[in-house]
């Protein structure tokens, strides 16, 4: 171990001449709004040497005394040139002018970044959301989520299935962050929507591979998404109105240029559109169903080297159905709530230090009323989290990081509460599980050569799980169950492991690159579901003393080029994870079975593999823009209690996945895209026989996942009508035509769903003909039905700003 | 819950589309299917078949064939072995007609123009009672299949009665309150028939039916006072309600209650029974096989039922 330390150690000294240095530092921001840019690149001119900016937009950089010339620049903004005679520690703040926007005061250049062969990260995509803006989406409500869906390696399981699935990894394994606040169920309406709201987020980055030791927790991936800091030079409003739902948004200064505050809503209304429509004697009459969200930010710079943030994020998605005939009422909410605080502090230009505490609620409630009959579900997870984390830049060879984690989680799998009048049913108490989660990490981005940058990092996790807690012990029907009490603060079970984590890049020259990396992760809560799709309902829970922690690694491996002066990114790369302690419930498991008991004791844990191979193309300048990815993998998983403990597939096994983006500006004023996806179809288990009880028709099952459903293949298109920046006002006293910004800008986009109509399998289902019995109707036979969900559907959506 | 699923599915089912598909399936290997029941006063009925390939057509005269009737049958009561003969439809005597129909899903007349064999005995020795085990052996192709069941004590109902509801004047549903016995693994059984007859005279349930999830057991009322109520299951197949007051008894009905306790094996087999039919491919639903109760990976069930009879009517 001591030899380990010491070799990582060495890494991390810092390499020292004679010459005297000085810290270049600030913060990049966009210069129409004030908002931080976070990835901006700050290079020092003609060397390809320099750093990037952080999440808050924050750089530093670490020079010889001396003239230099610095290349500031991010996608979609023009690059600023500066030139500086470094004597002193500087701090240098640079508002980055939009790519349509012209200005003169400084020297400014459009150029493609070669980040893409550059840098260290193998398996990283960050997303911008302008563009996201313009690609077709769904009946119109833009979605990040959905977007990162067409990337290589990450996938959904069909329409209408919650979450993401990154490289055969389950959508528990992604750990996905607003604002570094977990986000535990990024979906509205099984997925149809996701929770960001388009308005509200400025950046979004996704990690698959080589995940860095800052990250933890999960073994899949990482979703950072950042919302939008607010304007801090002008108020302003935008906002959407699509077929489903409408979004607002207002923002503006709290003191102009130090602090700002955005508030962005969203809400369904189709409930409210569609009531009047629905007759009394259809099936649906008494039903609705909406989802609304908000997002809230502040900031406020307090100094020149303190600024804090302050960012919660509600959203609820109700369904109701009310039978009044029957007496029937049922109320089903479910949704996020989520809080951060952070205060970054810059020590001295070169040490930055970022402190976080979160709160992040994820709850699904099931409430029924019926002749005096109440019955109440709720399951709910809380995180309550603190984060210390630093930044420090020595010079531009390394960018050294590290910090501590903590979360206490409390987590409520399945609580039900029956009563009829004043019995109050045996549901069994209100279970509760508690646990801390610590981390300590190191890491270092360091450029060993001008060829062979690294970035190596340690991660520590250590895992309480504590009391109060009631261990039930099942003994069998007849027999009395015992319970063991834990009392609280007991520990129960403690779990640690060391995660090491590596990323390299060799440069084999100015346009091209090998990359590799290596991480190993644990994770302390799981996901199980006992349905085919992923439901709002699927439980989470904690590491136990029964449950062990998920534990995985991946090896990554890339060759990625740039050609065509930068204009175009491509990438090779190639991967395995082995993931341990996965969890499914047993075979048989009915939903009433969690009642009464401690939920992981209906668990079986076993192991799962993926291999795969991912090829991207993307245009990255230009008026035509976008990409083509394709994945070729093979996602198994071992469990002794299925198949007979034999391999196999995983219900996200995709051998092929194939998304092509595209997307053209034809004039400033119009901009056409499409997307295309083609995708291996969804593993099933299916019934291979049948026999009959009592007359009723019962299945037997063969083998889990054996049976594949057709492709999934769609066509979507979109079109983008964007008003002129300007209009011609004829000066009253020169009596000439002038030209003026417009104050209310708009955009209109129309967009067509599956174009080509076709009919993509949502799930499958068994429906006999003939009645076994009496021989009415024929012979009997079963079918097997496919259920589609949405043909060709067009939206338009209005968005305006001022 | 159910229902919100139904709607649900209804949902997703109204706004998208559906078609026929084939699917490609490994040669499947069909296992003997055990239809076996015992209940106090009557004889054992053992029904043998086999299991069929899931899309392979079937006619009647394929589902005649497919009984087995080449098997050796024997129950045992602990003390005693019989061995069961082969009984058809055609010679079955009339007494026993309704609780051979019921074993079947026919209506008595249905009855007649089938031929299926059962295994059986009218040796009134062997007609079932409460408080005895009875172990099921079945001798096949070489293999040897086996299973065991109990008649345990019924539990009376504490009441039941026709429930009107005051928003739907003139219907309701059938509501019972049972004391259940303090230790757990209590598991019961509801079934109702209408006694009533159509205007063409014939029988508006001509068998017992079980609504859905007609079973349960104690796990959350184990030694409490407990009440529910159950809806009409045979008023989704009459014509001559209308879709709103389906699932609700009329003044008017006469109703008989099957009120049976059941062991905790032929509890499980009916609760993943039920919840199979309910599914139907739901994507709710995880695929779940309906355990069974007898050896060497067999179907079905050997079920013995301890009933009470109780008499509604809905005034």
């Amino acid at each position: 171990m001591k030899l380990r330390l010491s070799i990582i150690f060495l890494f991390f000294v810092v390499l020292s001449n004679s010459q005297e240095k000085f810290t270049i530092s600030g913060t990049l921001t966009d210069q129409s709004n004030g908002e931080s840019l976070i990835g901006a690149t700050i290079q020092i001119s003609g060397t390809g040497k320099g750093t990037a900016t952080n999440t808050y937009g924050f750089y530093s950089l670490t020079l010889p005394a001396g003239k230099h010339k610095l290349q500031y620049s991010f996608v979609g903004y023009q690059s600023i040139y500066k030139e500086i005679d470094l004597k002193e520690n500087v701090v240098i703040n640079i508002e980055l002018p939009l790519e349509t926007e012209i200005i003169q005061e400084v020297e400014v250049r459009a150029e493609a970044e070669d980040g893409n062969v550059r840098d260290a990260n193998i398996g990283q995509v960050s997303l911008e959301i302008e563009k996201i803006k313009t690609l077709p989406a769904f009946l119109g409500e833009v979605d990040v989520v959905k977007t990162l869906q067409l990337l290589p390696g990450v996938s959904s399981t069909n329409e209408g299935s919650q979450g993401f699935y990154v490289r055969g990894g389950g959508p528990d394994q992604n750990m996905v962050l607003l604002d570094e606040a977990v986000v535990y169920n990024a979906s509205h309406l099984f997925g149809f929507f996701s929770v960001f709201n388009s308005d509200a987020v400025k950046n979004v980055n996704l990690t698959k591979g080589g995940i860095p030791a800052k990250f933890g927790g999960r073994l899949a991936s990482v979703l950072e998404v950042n919302m939008n800091e607010g304007n801090n030079k002008r108020w302003g409003v935008k906002g959407g109105l699509g077929l489903i739902s409408s979004r607002l948004t207002v923002e503006g200064p709290l003191k102009k240029d130090k602090g700002s505050i955005i508030i962005s809503g969203r809400r369904t209304y189709i409930d409210i559109l569609m009531k009047p429509f629905i007759p009394k004697s259809s099936p649906f009459h008494g039903s609705s169903y909406f989802f609304y969200d908000l997002n809230l930010k502040m900031n406020y710079r307090v100094s020149d080297k303190d600024k804090i943030y302050i960012s919660g994020y509600y959203g609820k998605d109700v369904f109701r159905f009310v039978d009044s005939d029957a007496g029937f009422d049922v109320k089903m909410p479910w949704g996020n709530g989520i809080g951060a605080f952070r205060w970054n502090h810059s020590f001295n230009g070169k040490l930055f230090m970022n402190l976080s505490a979160t709160y992040s609620n994820y709850q699904f409630s099931f409430e029924s009323e019926q002749d005096g009959f109440n019955l109440k579900l709720l399951s709910r997870n809380q995180d309550i989290g603190g984060k210390i984390d630093f930044t420090y830049i020595p010079n531009y060879r390394h960018r050294i990081e590290a910090g501590a984690h903590y979360t206490y989680h409390i987590f409520q799998p399945q609580n039900v509460s029956a009563n009829q009048d004043t019995i109050v049913f045996e549901t069994g108490e209100v279970q509760k599980y508690l646990s801390h989660e610590v981390a300590f990490y190191i890491q270092d981005e360091i450029d060993i050569t001008e060829w062979f940058r690294a970035n190596i990092g340690l991660r520590y996790s250590q895992y309480y799980f504590t009391g109060s807690f009631n261990r039930y012990v099942k003994n069998g029907i007849g027999f009395q169950d015992s319970i063991k009490t834990y009392q609280p603060n007991e520990l129960i079970r403690f779990y640690h492991g060391l995660e090491p984590r590596l990323s390299m890049r060799f440069l084999l020259n100015k346009w091209s690159s090998i990359k590799a990396g290596f991480n190993y992760n644990y994770q302390y809560v799981h996901l199980a579901s006992l349905s085919s799709v992923s439901l709002p309902t699927d439980t989470w829970f904690l590491t136990t003393d029964k449950a062990p922690p998920q534990k995985g690694w991946q090896a990554s491996l890339g060759y990625f080029f740039n050609f065509w002066k930068n204009n175009f990114e491509a990438s090779v790369e190639v991967y395995y994870k082995d993931m341990r302690n996965l969890v499914e419930y047993a075979p048989g498991t009915l939903p009433e079975d969690n009642l009464n008991d401690n939920v992981d004791n209906l668990l079986i844990f076993g192991r799962g593999y993926s291999v795969g191979a991912e090829f991207f193309l993307k245009k990255v300048k230009g008026k035509f823009t976008g990409w083509i990815g394709y994945t070729l993998a093979w996602t198994n998983r071992i469990f002794d209690e299925i198949n007979n403990g034999n391999p196999y597939p995983a219900k996200y096994d995709r051998r092929h996945d194939l998304s092509v983006v595209l997307s053209y500006q034809i004039s400033p004023q119009w901009n056409i895209s499409s997307t295309f996806i083609y995708a291996t179809g969804n593993t099933m288990t299916m019934p291979q026989g049948w026999y009959l009880h009592e007359g009723n028709v019962l299945y037997e099952y063969g083998d889990y996942n054996q049976t594949r459903m057709d492709p999934y293949h769609r066509l979507d298109v979109a079109f983008t009508w964007f008003d002129k920046p300007f209009r011609f006002k004829r000066n009253k006293e020169t009596g000439e035509k002038e030209k003026v910004k417009r104050k209310l800008r708009n955009s209109v986009t129309v967009s067509v769903y599956n174009l080509y109509n076709r009919a993509n399998p949502y799930f499958l289902y068994f429906d006999s003909e003939g009645d076994p019995l009496s021989g009415n109707g024929g012979d009997f036979t079963i079918k097997a039905k496919q259920v589609s969900l949405f043909p060709i559907l067009p939206s338009v959506t209005w968005n305006f700003k001022f | 819950m159910k229902k919100l699923f139904y709607i649900f599915s209804l949902m997703l089912l109204v706004s998208s589309c559906v078609k026929d598909i084939t699917i490609d399936l490994p040669p499947y290997q069909p296992k003997i299917v055990v239809e076996g029941k015992i209940e106090p006063g009557f004889p054992p009925f053992v029904l043998l078949s086999n299991s069929l390939d899931l899309f392979a057509s079937t006619s009647i005269a394929d589902l005649e064939n497919n009984f087995i009737t080449d098997a050796q049958v024997f129950v045992n009561n602990g003390m005693d072995t019989v061995q069961l003969i082969l009984i058809c439809t055609d010679s079955i005597p009339a007494q026993y007609q309704p609780i051979v129909a019921e074993l079947l899903g026919y209506s008595p007349e249905e009855l007649q123009n089938v031929n299926i064999c059962a295994y059986s005995t009218f040796d009134p020795n062997w007609f079932g009672v409460v408080g005895m085990t009875y172990n099921l052996e079945i001798f096949h192709n070489g293999e040897v299949f086996r299973s065991t069941t109990d008649l345990l004590n019924p539990i009376p109902l504490d009441s039941i009665y026709f429930a009107e509801r005051s928003t739907l004047p003139g219907y309701g549903y059938m509501q019972a309150e049972l004391t259940d016995p303090i230790g757990s693994g209590d598991a019961y059984r509801w079934e109702t028939r209408r006694l009533n007859h159509y205007s063409d005279g014939s029988p508006k349930d001509p068998v017992l039916i079980a609504p859905f999830n007609s079973s349960f057991d104690d796990q959350f009322f184990d030694g409490l006072q407990f009440s529910w109520y159950y809806d009409n299951p045979g008023s989704y197949e009459d014509s001559t309600i209308e879709d709103s007051k389906k699932g609700f008894y009329q003044i008017g009905d006469t109703v008989v209650v099957k009120w049976s306790k059941v062991n905790h094996d032929v509890y499980e087999f009916l609760r993943y029974a039920d919840a199979q039919i309910a599914n139907g491919g739901s994507p709710f639903a995880s695929p779940v096989n309906v355990p069974s109760n007898i050896s060497n990976e067999a179907l079905g069930v050997w079920a013995g039922f301890s009933p009470i009879y109780d008499t509604v009517i809905c005034e």
